[in-house]
C-alpha cells in the first residue's frame, strides 16, 4: 500500500485497526480522530458494529522530507465479514490489534492476534504489528504480567496497555505503529519496489467500491498471504552493504565511562535487525526495566523477565561504519541460520556514549532440554523416564547432526537446545562470537550424551530408589535399539556410573 | 512511557509557568509524529511545526556527524523577530517543541520552565 505520491509531495501508508468485534477498534479511532483533530468516518454500522470500515486521514510527521499521509483504518471484527478483514489486512503497512484484554475474552483475542501475527509475517516485507491491549481498567483485567507470558508462544509484538474509552494509550500505539510502517518502507525502498503515484485507493469511498468490488469477484484471498520473508531479509541487507571493508575496531579503552545500556523502542531505524520485529521486540523487553550489568569478562550481560542481553567486551565502536557493518555481518549470521535458530531475537547497534556505539544481542529465553530433563527426573514410573530420557538424548544427537549444516558453530548443549519442538533442532542460546566460528570440533553421538547427561544421571542415582529399575528400562530399550543409538549410549553410560 | 494524559498534564503546566506561550508539543524524532499536542493560538500549526522541526533535529545530527563532533544536542534555540522557539531533546528519541511570544517571555523564563517539568516527560 506504501505509495509516494509525488503530485502531493507526501507519502501515504495505511494503518489498519485489527481486533475482535467490540474490543474498542472505532472508539479508539474515534479519540485518535479527536486526538489529531481529524473526522472519523464509518461506512455502516449496525448495532455499533462495523460492517466495512472506518476511516480516519491524519497528515503529520515527515518521512524523508515528505509528509507522511495516515490513511488509518479499522476492520470489521464479526467473523462473517472475515473476508473483508481479511483484504484490508492485506493493504496493511502496519497493524494495531486492539484486543479486549478482561478475563473472559483473553484467550479469544489471543487466538485472534496469532492469526493476524501469521498474515501480517507472511507479507513481504513483514507488516509490523502493535498489540493495543485495551480495556486496561476493567476489574478482571488480565494482570500486565500474565499478558505477557500468554504472548511468549507468539512471534514478537509490541504491546501498549490502553483505556480506549478514556483516550490512554491511543496515541502511543499509532505513533509505534507509524515507525513500523517507516521501517517496512525503507526496506521496500531498499529493494525498489516503493510504488510512486497516485495511492491504489485515495479515499473512503473507493476503498468500498474496492471491497464491494472484490466481494462481487469473490476472489480467494488466501493466496495473497503466501510470499516469503526471506526476501525481505535479504533486500534489507542489501540496503545496508557498506561502501568500503570492514576493520576490527578497537575495544573500549575503558569500559567503565559507557553509557549503560537501556532499551529502547524508539532508536533510529538502520539500527535495529530485523527491522520491524527487532523494534518490536524491543518495546517488548523496554517495559520490562531489565539492566545489564558488566561480567568479570567486562562483557556486559543481562537476563531477565524472559529475556538475555549480551555484548561481547570488544563490541564496542568510535567509528559509525564499522559499527554498521558488524551489525550487518550479525544480520547475515543469523539469517544464514534462521531455520537452526529460535525466533525472537533482535541485534541492535545502541549508543554507548562519548559517540560511540555497541553491539548488543537480546534473545528471548526459551524452555530449554536441561529444564525438560530437570522435569522429566520427577516422573512417578520409571519405564516412562527411561522413554523420555532416550527421548531427549536422541535430540541431542539429532540436534548436533542439525547443527553440522549450520555456517555457525552454534554450541550443542543441554542448555542451548529447545525442548518445545522435539523433532526440531532449535538452538536458544546466545549467538556465539563472529570471530570464534572456527572453534575445536563439537562432541557428538555418545560422547556428547556422555557429557551432557553423565552430571544427571548421578543426580538420578542420588535421589531415585527406583533407580535400578530406571536404568533396567533403560537396557531393554538399549536391546531392542540398532548398535549406534542414543538408548545404547544412554545405557554405556549407566554402566559406567554403577562402576 | 507517560501515558498521552500525562503528558498533556505536563504541556499544561508548562503553559501556566511560562509567560508568552504559544504552543508545545512532544514529537517523535524518527517520524516527526505528535505525542502530545497543547497550543494557546488556533492558528499555530503545531503538527507541521513538530514535523518540520523533527527533521531541523536530524539535519543538525548530520552536521554534527560530518564535522566529526562527539557530543550530543540538548537543546536548539531559534529566536524570531517576535517569537522563541525552543527544542529540548528528551530520552527515547522524543523531543519537546515549545514556541513562545517574545515580547512576552524570554530564553531564560522558558528554559527554567521546561526544565522544571522534564521528569514528568520521561
Amino acid at each position: 500500500m506504501a505509495t509516494i505520491d509525488d503530485n502531493r509531495g507526501v507519502l501515504v501508508v495505511r494503518i489498519v485497526y485489527d481486533g475482535p468485534a467490540l474490543s474498542g477498534k472505532t472508539t479508539s479511532l474515534s479519540a485518535l480522530s479527536r486526538g489529531v483533530s481529524s473526522t472519523l468516518r464509518s461506512h455502516e454500522e449496525k448495532d455499533g458494529r462495523t460492517l466495512f470500515f472506518d476511516w480516519v486521514e491524519y497528515v503529520g510527521g515527515l518521512f524523508e522530507g515528505r509528509q507522511i499521509r495516515c490513511q488509518i483504518v479499522s476492520v470489521p471484527g464479526q467473523r462473517e465479514l472475515l473476508h473483508r478483514r481479511k483484504l484490508l489486512l492485506s493493504s496493511a503497512d502496519a497493524v494495531v490489534c486492539v484486543l479486549d484484554t478482561r478475563e473472559h475474552e483473553w484467550e479469544f483475542g489471543r487466538s485472534w492476534l496469532r492469526q493476524a501475527l501469521d498474515e501480517c509475517r507472511a507479507r513481504e516485507p513483514a507488516v509490523g504489528v502493535v498489540l493495543q491491549a485495551n480495556k486496561r481498567d476493567a476489574a478482571d483485567a488480565v494482570p500486565r504480567e500474565a499478558l505477557r507470558e500468554s504472548l511468549l508462544g507468539l512471534p514478537p509484538v509490541a504491546m501498549v496497555e490502553s483505556n480506549a474509552v478514556a483516550g490512554d494509550g491511543i496515541r502511543e500505539a499509532f505513533v509505534l505503529a507509524v515507525r513500523l510502517a517507516l521501517d517496512r518502507v525503507r526496506a521496500l525502498a531498499a529493494s525498489g519496489r516503493l510504488s510512486v503515484g497516485r495511492p491504489a485507493e485515495d479515499a473512503p469511498d473507493e476503498l468500498l467500491a474496492k471491497l464491494l468490488a472484490e466481494e462481487g469477484e469473490r476472489t480467494d484471498l488466501n493466496g495473497s498471504f503466501a510470499a516469503s520473508a526471506g526476501a525481505a531479509i535479504q533486500a534489507e541487507l542489501a540496503h545496508w552493504i557498506p561502501q568500503r571493508a570492514s576493520s576490527r575496531p578497537p575495544a573500549s579503552p575503558s569500559g567503565e565511562e559507557e553509557t549503560v545500556f537501556v532499551p529502547d523502542p524508539m532508536m533510529p531505524g538502520g539500527m535495529i535487525w530485523p527491522p520491524v520485529d527487532g523494534r518490536v521486540l524491543l518495546h517488548e523487553v523496554a517495559s520490562c526495566e531489565i539492566r545489564p550489568e558488566r561480567t568479570s569478562r567486562a562483557d556486559w550481560w543481562g537476563a531477565e523477565s524472559g529475556f538475555r542481553f549480551h555484548s561481547a567486551r570488544a563490541s564496542i565502536f568510535q567509528d559509525p561504519h564499522a559499527a554498521r557493518t558488524e551489525l550487518i555481518e550479525w544480520a547475515r549470521l543469523h539469517a544464514a541460520n534462521a531455520s537452526h535458530i529460535s525466533q525472537g531475537r533482535a541485534v541492535i547497534l545502541a549508543d554507548a556514549g562519548q559517540g560511540r556505539l555497541r553491539l548488543w544481542q537480546i534473545v528471548r529465553a526459551e524452555a530449554t532440554l536441561r529444564e525438560r530433563l530437570s522435569m522429566l527426573l520427577g516422573l512417578p514410573e520409571p519405564g516412562v523416564l527411561a522413554r523420555e530420557l532416550v527421548a531427549v538424548a536422541g535430540q541431542l544427537a539429532r540436534s548436533r547432526e542439525a547443527f553440522k549444516a549450520a555456517t555457525a558453530s552454534l554450541p550443542c548443549t543441554l542448555w542451548t537446545l529447545g525442548a518445545s519442538e522435539l523433532n526440531r533442532a532449535t538452538f536458544v542460546g546466545l549467538m556465539p562470537p563472529l570471530r570464534s566460528l572456527s572453534a575445536t570440533p563439537e562432541l557428538e553421538g555418545a560422547a556428547l550424551v556422555a557429557r551432557e547427561f553423565t552430571p544427571h544421571l548421578r543426580e538420578l542415582r542420588r535421589v531415585r530408589v527406583d533407580y535400578g529399575e530406571v536404568r533396567a528400562h533403560v537396557a531393554e530399550l538399549a536391546k531392542a535399539a540398532a548398535r549406534d543409538a542414543p538408548a545404547v549410549w544412554l545405557d554405556e553410560l549407566f554402566a559406567q556410573i554403577h562402576a | 512511557m507517560p501515558t498521552e494524559k500525562q503528558l498533556n498534564e505536563v504541556l499544561e503546566k508548562i503553559q501556566n509557568d511560562t509567560n508568552g506561550f504559544i504552543a508545545a508539543s512532544l514529537v517523535d524524532l524518527d517520524s516527526g509524529m505528535t505525542l502530545a499536542v497543547r497550543a494557546a493560538r488556533p492558528d499555530f500549526d503545531l503538527t507541521a511545526a513538530s514535523a518540520y522541526n523533527s527533521e531541523l533535529v536530524k539535519q543538525k545530527l548530520k552536521i554534527m556527524k560530518t564535522l566529526g563532533l562527539s557530543g550530543t544536542i540538548e537543546d536548539m534555540l531559534i529566536s524570531l523577530t517576535d517569537q522563541i522557539h525552543l527544542v529540548k531533546l528528551l530520552p527515547g528519541n522524543t523531543f519537546l517543541y515549545l514556541a513562545v511570544d517574545k515580547k512576552l517571555s524570554n530564553l531564560a523564563i522558558v528554559r527554567t520552565s521546561v526544565n522544571r517539568h522534564l521528569n514528568g516527560m520521561t
